[in-house]
């Protein structure tokens, strides 16, 4: 997957486009609305919903904890209160699981207002097996750039459209990525029921990511349409922006109600760990 | 419908006159080019010392109806000597006659002949402006390409957004919004290297004609403007080579006559080699990178008689560009037109045409697993016949029709590797029929007042097979209809075009005029730059055809002392079922395309003043705009929101002038308005990104948009024994290093987490350019 990123390179030089900043006078309008990131599965330890607010553009601070809120997420039979473990984050003590195919509410009671959002939590296969396949960029296209391995996994893709699949890495325990811009996700569309056998879903450097006998446990979440949506809504803001062909500037889209923003998800969840050979 | 069956009759009642009139007789013929027998588009034939004349026709043809008696008939074209002749009329006459261009040589240059009749002033035509491509090749050429699109986007009332973009915005109208003709193909995608450079080789053409209102009625299917680029003929009197290399490419252009005076080919090519420099950089990386595009020309034609001429033309052109053999994308254009110019008498002046144009991309990768092929491609089929009917001196009547077939296929995408997991993934293929016929006079009602009026009926049918859904009112798809074959789906209606000039004194007239537009196909496109990966779309039940209508008056004035064209337009334009695309819209590959439309309205008006000078050792022209381009869509904002071409001020000052019969400076100075962008109010955290928060759209602007071209061209010494002729172009693109913004982004800075900031993109810094051209 990686050495598609090549062509951005190509892009990039033969358009000479340069950048420099530019001082821009701008309405700070948007301020202390609510923003959600939290997430429902059937994995011990990710249930999880982070409040912050919303700050002007230039803030330039980590975003402010929203604290004190009442969070609770239910099933339709079942409801279990979230606790503020720490300020903006918010736990159920003790931790439950997600059951797939049900799908979850959570409703924040914050500053005299009530936001709620509901997902489904999809199903996932487990990954029958994991391998890792060494690059090396200068051999394989006279590239000078550092080696590394792709990682590769054995999966049934579940028949019918719908699913969208996000993979986490984490390197000796430790997670290799921790923004959006660097997770790989992907929709189902082009390999819909298809048995997926050896495709590469993410890649450590060697040397400054992972090395020959570290660990790598990798995680594959399906998330859904409306996560991915709204991921591909948020690089378009964000990492993908400054583009030639880029779309209009537009808001994320969410799905919390009553003006608050970010999104509340619910996700199955299948794992693998394996190290990589010498 | 009433008021088209008033014209109707009015047309009709026209007729009726006209043969109760006197006993005419006709004067007939064709206007042309001594040197090189290419026949001349709009040369001017009159009647010496009165207001009686015509043009000629896109062949050359004109036609001249007048009592018996005896004339002196005087035929004249800018930069030809202005040929008078003698006629005793006792019976019909046919006269071709041949002009012979003005030297540039020094001292002779200026023959500012007095014309007879000024097209400019009494002309029922305006929004019109005929650019030479003599004109054109003066202007300094962004490294040293000289361009057809760059030339009309100096233009008043014609905005680009974008450095260095090959697309054009025509009075707040979209990109898709012009109808681009090469030899009445249409051209779906002008543009080459990612809007760099355009299509339209100079040295193939012959005469680019842009009508921004007041569209004549054999033009249909667009609704801001038409773009009619005229190819060569190819020359029927001797062999010919012209060339150039330069900077970026290289072309030739080989004239060759099939029979003296009767036919004549012309065979035209370009290509890049940005390939060629990047193979010997000696990085690897660069070596491996493919980048170029070629264009070729041809056409050839044939005088099978007195009354039959045929033409043949040609154009396929394509960009390349990938990496290694890993990644390829490749797009371009195919036309090809047939025409049979058939003259039935004096009178009656008729052509048949037949039309193809394909415009198609590929996208692909290698890999085992994940390698994949997309094509993508929309085809036109059509036949048009159209006639000429010289009626009397004071109607000329022009009817015609024509038929298409569009095909568009979107999209098929398939997994190529060995152990593909892709399946297929293919797009409906969408077709259907798209009919036109008109009728119109162009009319002298008296010397002071012209008028052109004239009614199309356009018709579009949605063929089977083909694929379409039905959404509810959140845009969700609910389910598709096959239709397996004939129309399910049929739109239509009646576009009436008209025109007045009134004529104040010799040097001064007002005119107005009036349009009613209809479009059944669109580009979803919601990108700045004109991407190769474009989808057509077509009306469908889901999707109304946009419409348009433009009123426009104008104040149009000769400075004949100094050789001067003024003139002065104000216009209002309104568009209904004009289409955006939902946030963040899916456009590739997406089967529910139509979901991701929201339609709405749209307006623009403004003052366009335009100063023309063709003669004389300084040509050029400065032109100025003051205007306004707005949407209203209410799923995107709750209130009107300029589109992002929405320039208050747009100025454009370009001149060429003649140091010596051996050299010549030209310089061109742009001016316009920053572009309409949104800007964030705020930001949030989400999964380690930082995303803004937006408000209005388009509620900012981009600093201003200005630079100076400057370019200079030296001829070899005149030898006349010597056909071979060498000209060096030396040319420098944004003088003084103007950062004109392309974009302005707002992300987070990469060294410092948490801290956002505005950044400004430019694209091109100053570009020098030399140019060797050749001719013999």
């Amino acid at each position: 997957m990686k050495s598609y990123n090549l062509l951005l390179v190509l892009f990039v030089f033969i358009l000479s486009a340069c950048t420099e900043p530019i001082d821009i006078e701008l309405n700070d309008e948007d301020n202390q609305r609510l923003v959600v990131e939290g997430w429902v599965t059937n994995y011990p330890g990710k249930q999880e919903v982070k409040l912050t607010l919303t700050t002007s553009y230039f803030y330039n601070q980590p975003a402010p904890k929203a604290t004190g809120a009442l969070v609770e997420v239910s099933d339709g039979e079942s409801t279990w209160n979230f606790n503020e473990v720490s300020p903006g984050i918010y736990r159920p003590e003790p931790d439950f699981l997600g059951e797939f195919e049900k799908t979850y509410t959570l409703s924040v009671d914050y500053a005299g207002q009530l936001y709620t959002a509901s997902s489904f939590l999809r199903p996932v296969s487990e990954i029958d097996s994991m391998a890792f396949k060494y690059i090396d960029p200068l051999e394989e296209w006279g590239v000078d750039e550092v080696p590394w391995w792709d990682i590769q996994i054995w999966t049934q893709e579940l028949p019918g459209l719908g699913d969208h699949y996000m993979w986490k890495t984490f390197v000796n325990g430790v997670a290799l990525r921790d923004s959006l811009a660097e997770i790989s996700f992907v929709d189902d569309e082009l390999y819909d029921g298809n048995y997926v056998a050896g495709v590469g879903v993410d890649y450590v450097d060697q040397g400054t990511e992972a090395n020959a006998g570290d660990t790598i446990h990798l995680e594959q979440w399906n998330i859904g349409t409306e996560a991915y949506d709204i991921f591909i809504g948020i690089l378009n803001e964000t990492a993908w922006n400054g583009g030639l062909f880029d779309a209009p500037p537009a808001n994320v889209k969410t799905n919390m109600s009553n003006g608050a923003l970010g999104y509340f998800g619910a996700a199955g969840i299948s794992e693998k760990t394996a190290v990589i050979p010498q | 419908m009433p008021k088209s069956l008033l014209l109707c009759a009015i047309i009709f009642g026209l007729f009726y006159h006209a043969e109760l009139s006197a006993q005419n007789l006709t004067l007939s013929g064709t206007v042309s080019d001594m040197s090189s027998g290419e026949t001349l588009i709009g040369a001017t034939v009159f009647v010496d010392g009165t207001q009686l004349g015509v043009s000629t026709n896109v062949y050359g043809f004109y036609s001249l109806s007048l009592k018996p008696g005896n004339y002196k008939i005087n035929f004249s074209y800018i930069g030809f000597n202005t040929k008078s002749i003698d006629v005793e009329l006792k019976d019909n006459v046919k006269i071709s006659v041949e002009l012979q261009g003005i030297s540039l040589e020094i001292g002779e240059a200026v023959v500012e002949g007095e014309q007879d009749k000024n097209e400019h002033i009494s002309s029922a035509e305006m929004s019109t402006v005929n650019m030479k491509m003599e004109t054109i090749k003066k202007m300094p050429a962004f490294m040293g390409e000289v361009d057809v699109i760059k030339a009309i986007q100096l233009l008043p009332g014609v905005a680009t957004v974008g450095e260095g973009n090959s697309g054009f915005y025509v009075r707040g109208g979209s990109v898709d919004q012009n109808l681009i003709l090469l030899d009445e193909a249409p051209v779906y995608n002008a543009s080459h290297l990612l809007g760099f450079f355009s299509v339209f080789n100079p040295d193939a053409i012959k005469d680019v004609q842009l009508y921004k209102g007041g569209i004549p009625a054999r033009y249909g299917g667009r609704l801001s403007s038409v773009l009619d680029i005229r190819m060569r003929e190819g020359n029927t009197k001797k062999f010919t080579a012209e060339g150039g290399i330069g900077t970026v490419s290289s072309r030739l252009t080989i004239e060759t006559p099939l029979a003296k005076d009767k036919g004549g080919l012309l065979i035209s090519g370009r290509r890049t080699y940005i390939d060629a420099f990047l193979r010997l950089s000696g990085n690897k990386q660069l070596e491996n990178t493919k980048l170029y595009f070629y264009d070729t020309n041809l056409k050839a034609h044939y005088k099978l008689g007195e009354n039959d001429r045929v033409f043949l033309s040609g154009y396929f052109g394509r960009d390349v560009s990938g990496f290694s053999d890993l990644f390829r994308i490749a797009w371009g254009n195919t036309t090809a037109t047939a025409r049979w110019n058939h003259i039935y008498n004096s009178k009656l002046f008729s052509n048949l045409t037949l039309i193809y144009s394909d415009y198609d991309y590929e996208l692909g990768a290698t890999d085992a697993s994940l390698g994949f092929l997309w094509k993508s491609n929309i085809r036109d089929l059509s036949a048009k016949l159209d006639y000429n009917y010289y009626l009397n001196l004071r109607n000329t009547l022009r009817f015609g029709v024509i038929a298409t077939i569009h095909r568009i296929d979107p999209g098929f995408a398939r997994g190529t590797g060995e152990t593909s997991i892709l399946n297929d993934l293919r797009m409906p293929v969408s077709r259907s029929m798209e009919y036109g016929i008109y009728l119109s006079n162009e009319q002298s009602i008296t010397d002071e007042i012209t008028v052109h009026y004239g009614l199309r009926y356009s018709m579009f049918q949605n063929i089977g097979e083909g694929t379409y859904w039905n959404y509810d009112s959140d845009f969700e798809a609910l389910d598709s209809v096959y239709h397996e074959s004939g129309a399910y789906n049929t739109y239509g209606g009646f576009e009436p075009r008209m025109g007045v000039s009134y004529r104040l004194n010799e040097n001064s007239s007002i005119k107005a005029s009036y349009n009613h537009m209809i479009q059944y196909l669109h580009l979803a496109s919601n990108s700045t730059s004109s991407s190769p990966l474009d989808i057509w779309l077509s009306s469908s039940p889901n999707v109304k055809p946009q419409i348009a209508d433009q009123v426009a008056v104008g104040y149009f004035r000769t400075l004949a002392k100094w050789g001067i064209d003024a003139s002065a337009e104000l216009y209002y334009k309104e568009l209904d079922n004009s289409i955006d695309f939902k946030n963040h819209a899916t456009l590739l590959l997406n089967k529910q395309l139509e979901g991701e439309l929201r339609i709405g309205k749209g307006r623009s008006y403004g003052l366009e003043l335009l100063f023309e000078k063709n003669v004389g050792k300084l040509t050029g022209l400065l032109a100025y705009t003051l205007a306004r381009s707005e949407r209203f869509i209410s799923a995107i904002s709750e209130d009107w929101y300029p589109t992002k071409f929405d320039k208050t001020h747009d100025l454009a000052l370009t001149g060429a002038y003649q140091i010596s019969d051996r050299v010549s400076v030209s310089a061109n100075f742009v001016y316009a308005t920053g572009a309409a962008v949104t800007l964030p109010t705020g930001r949030f955290e989400y999964l380690g990104e930082i995303v803004p928060v937006y408000s209005d759209r388009n509620g900012g602007r981009m600093p201003d948009y200005h630079r100076l071209d400057l370019s200079a061209t030296i001829q070899s010494k005149k030898n006349k024994h010597r056909r071979l002729q060498i000209e060096k172009v030396f040319s420098i693109y944004n003088v003084y290093y103007r950062k004109n913004p392309y974009s302005i982004n707002f992300i987070a800075d990469p060294d410092q987490p948490g801290v956002t900031k505005a950044e400004m993109t430019y694209l091109l810094p100053i570009v020098p350019a030399a140019t060797i051209n050749f001719k013999f």
